[in-house]
């Protein structure tokens, strides 16, 4: 498998095998982690415990909130998606002086069993690369307003 | 405001991908280890699909669209594939309905999850182009076999 740096915001191939199996209810309990900039995401990844937690990427993690799935049954935007969306999202208490450059969303399952690594986030708006160096301040994510127009969108397939 | 997806090409369903979010699918299940395979339809002109068509019973069997009984689809596999594409192929076996009882025209395929009517037999991805265009079958008692593009029945 290859490193999935520099290939943009995507859905990795585990996550979607889930998705597709069965295994993974996106409007149910999910977080979402700030991840440093020392992971260097594979195209293999499957458990976030395996993959970012116990190695140490981690910065700091909180539960989605106000998830819900809207099926485009306008054909309007993303043409008959599927648009997974939640509330904005803050992290509190981040220890200061470490740089996050990743935002990844997994299943809150059992560590390496079903804490499916869902989506990877490496652009914000714009397409800018994220790259924040922590300062002890709060960090708020705001999700996306552009798959279908006047609603934000996480992700859409 | 639901749309029609007639000549709008192969697609999955709206309602299909969102029920594959809500982890309500295992595109994976087949006949008869798992509850609720995965079944192929060979469905008529007469279809003439909706954006929000959600369920194989109200859409198609109900209405008398249904050409063909519906084979569970087997062998149904997923591979992950690497740069720059980073997704997930779907595979099954190629399928064959045998005796095709004449006197109808089939131009859709539809993949469905086998579930309670009108509950969750939740419609997944509807077929209108072959290899070769849209196609467009007169039945004539003879086997019907669909042969699976391959680079597998969809990806995602």
């Amino acid at each position: 498998m290859s490193s999935m740096v520099s290939f943009g915001n995507r859905l990795y191939p585990n996550g979607r095998k889930n998705v597709l199996q069965g295994n993974f209810d996106v409007g149910g309990s999910s977080k979402v982690a700030l991840v440093s900039a020392s992971y260097d995401p594979q195209g293999n990844d499957e458990f976030y415990n395996t993959a970012i937690a116990s190695p140490g990427y981690e910065v700091a993690t909180a539960i989605l909130t106000g998830q819900s799935i809207t099926a485009d049954t306008n054909l309007v935007g993303c043409q008959g998606c599927a648009t997974f969306i939640a509330n904005d999202i803050t992290f509190t208490g981040i220890v200061a002086e470490q740089v996050v450059d990743k935002i990844v969303i997994y299943k809150n399952g059992t560590s390496g069993v079903d804490d499916y690594v869902l989506a990877y986030i490496e652009s914000g708006s714009a397409g800018n690369p994220i790259n924040i160096v922590t300062n002890g301040e709060d960090i708020t994510i705001t999700w996306n307003m552009i798959e279908i127009p006047g609603q934000k969108s996480i992700f859409s397939i | 405001m639901a749309v029609s997806l007639s000549g709008q090409g192969n697609r999955l369903y709206p309602y299909g991908k969102l029920h594959l979010l809500e982890g309500n699918i295992d595109i994976q299940a087949t006949s008869p280890l798992a509850a609720n395979p995965i079944c192929v339809a060979l469905v008529s002109t007469d279809y003439d699909p909706q954006s929000d068509d959600q369920f194989y019973s109200t859409a198609i069997n109900t209405p008398g669209y249904e050409v063909a009984t519906t084979p569970f689809l087997t062998s149904n596999v997923l591979t992950s594939y690497s740069a720059p594409e980073f997704i997930v192929r779907f595979g099954g076996n190629d399928m064959t309905w045998l005796g095709v009882a004449a006197g109808s025209t089939i131009n859709k395929v539809v993949i469905y999850r086998e579930g309670t009517p009108g509950v969750d037999d939740y419609l997944i991805g509807l077929f209108m182009t072959g290899s070769a265009g849209p196609f467009s079958v007169v039945t004539n008692n003879g086997n019907i076999t669909i042969s699976w593009d391959s680079n597998g029945i969809f990806r995602l």
